[in-house]
């Protein structure tokens, strides 16, 4: 009976050549002598012998090459090869530099968001508890929960902050219990740390500050003076390090009514509350005790548990959680990605170099040795890459830690396991794009290699896989530059003040139960410094809605223009006038006023074919039709909307009949407009309407986050469609030298047969070609759909005009056409007998 | 000596070439020579690779046999002690020697 197939199998897959033949028949043979003493013994020890074999060969063919490293003589070929071949190089630097650039965030992030803590001493054990509106008693039973060491609230907020004598400023400030001090490491540089007198009722209101609010001035001339917070008054008692940061970062600390925490009160409204648990225990044990006051509070009642949870105070929650997965195998998708065509690149110039292996071989180099020279190769290439990619992103990481948005104790800063995924992945990328390919292209007999001319070991083919990642690369890369034109222009219509607008305007936005507008402009106007006033439901350079307007007598035709809600003080805020008719009037604000709308020059000229005064238009909306509205008027282009041109056609309607509850007063102001602004903002907040007031904004600031977004965006696209463009284009380059390498004997015995060039050339092009065509017909369907999910990002972006896909093409075709250039310029310098010489 | 010693397995694999003669000595045969005259369990896997080492250090020679139906037709690599192999078993021979002079007796129970 023969050995076992699967050991015979193992010894053959896992042992070199030289070995197999007589490994095998030295299993048959003990075998045979082994069957009389049971089959079932025999056919155990044919597997267990057939695995330790295989194991020690590869454990000591591995140390070999480990012992024998990369001598400098491979590494001078390898520095040689890389200067022999720049555009390649370079093209598979900046793609893994890119990939490992992309891992490093990716793992960093994935990291930050799952591993954060506070920055203190005893950080990991801060929780944050989040809880319904309590009572005192159930406020201080959670406080005296076994498990909890401190607990304490505090509500972090962002306010006008004048220190004595200086100008406001937004910043950051919170209100904290005077008490958990105890456990945070907030040091006084001058003065004291706020204490539980300062929070009592009818305390002297007290502050302290960040010595980052001082600028220059020394911090014990600080102590004692007034700081006011958003029209209150409080005196300094202390200042902190500049180090410190809690809740977020803050420059400002208030006290905070801590009476709850002995059950004599309810928590403060709209304060988070937090604690510090004891050395030991666990959020488990936590959540235990907190999911029993839960239970206990409504069980007399018959009522459910109230939702009382605890989290640690870093945790991002369940989103994160996701994130990061899908942050990791995103990373590693794209690095796979990256690396495979790497590998075609590698692979080509392995097999153009099968000759030189082939001599290296009859000189008595070993497989192994071959492949550990273009292990070296690409080991000095994703050295280089490592380099560049992870400078890139540091930098990247740097910024992103700087932004003021993100909470203080995330640092983005590369943990010991990133690092160790980095290595991770820096080897991953030099086996898949260097040892796998220089392993398959020395797989052929290279001796027979110098015989044929490289043409047998270029029988490596490059799949259909790999064929179809270049289309899909092609593709991507369509939609990814198309995306970036539209965004591109998108950024230009924000950015392109064809709209003069007057300067010295400020606005300040409500949200809620907002006062008539007549009643807002009284109360503004009154400010010091505001010389005009106006309401408006958006301010120019918004996304105001955008509906559908029927005209009286007119077609069907679908119309959609922008619409705004304006006080006759907005027109006059911003200086426009009537070019036809007349604006807004007080009378026209008065509910029972007919209705009337003022049009925009270009809503005249393309929807009413004139000034088209007389005309009743009306609005269709989601809840009905609105009522007929006659046209009184003509102004000049506001910039309504400058998102999308195609909808800057648009007209007015009265405030007091807009009832989105959102206002912004616009006010053209002497002096500085922010400081007004806040002035502004300070008269509405002291009504107490029922509505969340703005911070005040310059009016050509406006958007300017839209603009930011645009631009970074935009950015972020072009980048991306040109590093996928590229590498699809090297892939392309790949599979094109290779087939050249391949045929160099068989288009030359073409060409010496009479065939033209341009047959030759069209035969070597042909699946390039169609590859480059099915990339773009699937880019541009991606191109499509992706368009319109563009206002899932933004409220209103244009299509991009009808150029922006034909452009994209062109560009694909010319990056084509560059790709294959080379491998074309080959095929056209063959002659006949050289290529045929490797005969003789 | 060389300047290269032999190790103990290699030694003991090339003193079973010797003894098996340059006919009879292939990786199974030469396991099983040393695991009768040691008492020791030796794995093919080692024989293997120590005869790899072997015949890169150009102390042995190898050459494929005739293929054998009770191999399922492979044949046997057949190892051949060189002359330089035989000087280096004689090399450590007289190391050994002249390490156990006179330590009989301090070795004795």
């Amino acid at each position: 009976m023969a050995a076992p197939r699967l050991a015979r199998l193992l010894l053959w897959l896992g042992l070199p050549a030289s070995l197999r033949d007589e490994a095998l028949g030295d299993l048959e043979e003990l075998h045979r002598t082994r069957l009389p003493h049971g089959r079932l013994r025999a056919w155990a020890r044919a597997h267990l012998d057939a695995l330790r074999i295989v194991a020690t060969s590869v454990l000591h063919r591995a140390a070999s090459l480990l012992r024998r490293g990369p001598s400098t003589t491979d590494i001078r070929w390898a520095t040689r090869q890389l200067r022999a071949h720049p555009l390649t190089s370079l093209t598979a630097i900046v793609a893994l530099g890119v990939g490992l650039a992309t891992a490093h965030v990716g793992l960093t992030t994935a990291e930050t968001m799952l591993n954060s803590r506070l920055p203190y001493a005893n950080g990991d054990r801060f929780v944050k508890i989040a809880v319904p509106p309590i009572g005192p008693e159930v406020a201080g039973r959670i406080a005296d929960v076994p498990s909890l060491e401190h607990v304490g609230a505090v509500r972090p907020s962002r306010a006008d902050v004048r220190l004595a004598g200086g100008l406001s400023a937004s910043a950051l400030t919170a209100a904290i219990t005077p008490s958990s001090f105890s456990v945070l490491p907030a040091v006084p540089v001058a003065g004291r740390l706020l204490t539980s007198a300062d929070a009592a009722p009818g305390a002297p209101p007290v502050a302290i500050v960040s010595a980052r609010l001082m600028g220059g001035t020394p911090a014990d001339q600080v102590v004692n003076q007034t700081i006011t917070v958003e029209e209150h008054v409080y005196t300094v008692v202390g200042v902190v390090a500049g180090d410190f940061l809690f809740p977020n970062q803050p420059l400002v600390w208030t006290p905070l009514d801590e009476r709850f925490i002995a059950g004599t009160a309810a928590v403060p409204e709209n304060a988070r509350l937090f604690g510090v648990g004891r050395p030991g225990t666990t959020l488990a044990e936590l959540q235990t005790q907190l999911s029993t006051i839960a239970t206990n509070v409504n069980a007399p009642f018959g009522g459910p548990p109230l939702p009382i949870t605890a989290a640690s105070f870093t945790d991002l929650g369940d989103m994160a959680i996701l994130m990061s997965s899908a942050l990791v195998i995103g990373v590693g998708a794209v690095l796979l990605l990256i690396a495979a065509n790497v590998g075609n690149l590698v692979l080509a110039r392995s097999v153009a170099r099968a000759r030189d292996f082939a001599v290296r071989t009859a000189l008595g180099a070993s497989r192994g040795g071959l492949v550990l020279l273009v292990a070296t190769e690409v080991g000095l290439l994703v050295l280089l890459s490592a380099l560049v990619g992870i400078t890139a992103s540091s930098a990247l990481l740097r910024y992103v830690s700087a932004m003021d948005d993100l909470p203080f104790w995330i640092t983005f800063r590369t943990g010991p396991w990133t690092f160790v995924a980095m290595l991770g992945a820096a080897a991953l990328a030099t086996l898949l794009a260097g040892v796998l390919p220089a392993w398959r292209a020395t797989r052929k007999d290279l001796v027979a290699a110098m015989a044929d001319g490289g043409a047998r070991a270029g029988r490596v083919a490059f799949g259909r896989t790999v064929g179809g990642l270049v289309v899909v690369q092609l593709a991507v890369s369509v939609a990814l530059v198309h995306g970036a034109l539209v965004v591109a222009q998108a950024f230009r219509a924000y950015t392109t003040l064809d709209v003069p607008l007057p300067a010295g305007i400020v606005a300040v936005g409500l949200l809620g139960d907002t006062p008539a507008a007549a009643d807002l402009e009284r109360l503004v106007a009154e400010v010091p410094g505001v010389t005009m006033v106006g309401v408006t439901s958006s301010l120019p350079r918004q996304s105001p809605p955008v509906v559908r307007v029927e005209m009286e007598g007119g077609s069907d035709a679908a119309i959609r223009a922008a619409v705004a809600g304006v006080s006759p003080g907005f027109f006059q805020t911003l200086d426009a006038r009537a070019l036809a008719g007349r604006l807004f009037n007080a009378a026209d604000m008065a509910p029972s006023a007919p209705p009337v709308a003022v049009v925009n020059e270009r809503f005249a000229r393309e929807v009413l074919g004139g000034a088209g005064l007389g005309q009743r238009i009306r609005d269709q909306r989601s809840d009905g039709a609105g009522p007929w509205r006659e046209v009184v008027g003509v102004v000049a282009d506001l910039a309504l909307n400058v998102g999308d041109p195609t909808l800057s056609a648009g007209f007015y309607v009265p405030h007091a009949a807009e009832d989105s509850g959102l206002a912004y007063v616009v006010a053209r102001v002497q002096g500085e407009p922010l400081a007004a602004g806040h002035a502004i903002a300070a008269t509405l907040r002291r009504q107490q309407y029922k509505a969340d007031i703005f911070q005040p904004e310059r009016l050509e600031d406006v958007a300017a986050d839209d603009r930011q977004f645009f631009a970074a965006f935009s950015g972020a696209l072009t980048g991306l469609g040109l590093i996928t463009l590229v590498l699809a284009l090297a892939g392309l380059y790949a599979m094109l030298s290779l087939m050249v390498t391949a045929r160099t004997r068989e288009i030359g015995i073409r060409l010496a047969l009479g065939a033209s060039a341009r047959s030759v050339v069209t035969t070597i092009t042909r699946r390039s070609a169609w590859q480059i065509g099915m990339g773009g017909l699937v880019g541009i369907i991606l191109a499509r759909v992706s368009l319109e999910g563009r206002s899932l990002l933004v409220s209103r972006m244009g299509d991009g005009g009808w150029w922006t896909l034909p452009v994209v093409l062109l560009l694909l075709a010319l990056a084509g056409l560059i790709a294959t250039w080379a491998p074309v310029r080959r095929v056209l310098r063959i002659r006949p007998q050289d290529a045929l010489r490797a005969d003789g | 000596m060389g300047k290269d010693g032999l190790g103990e397995f290699e030694l003991l694999v090339l003193l079973a070439c010797v003894r098996l003669g340059d006919t009879q000595a292939y990786a199974v045969a030469i396991g099983e020579e040393i695991s009768a005259r040691t008492g020791r369990a030796i794995h093919r896997a080692s024989v293997y690779v120590t005869l790899q080492r072997l015949e890169e250090k150009g102390l042995i020679a190898t050459r494929l046999g005739d293929a054998l139906p009770e191999r399922g037709g492979k044949p046997r690599r057949l190892v051949t002690v060189t002359p330089a192999g035989r000087a280096a078993v004689r090399d450590s021979r007289e190391a050994f020697q002249r390490m156990w002079l006179g330590l009989s007796r301090q070795l004795a129970d």
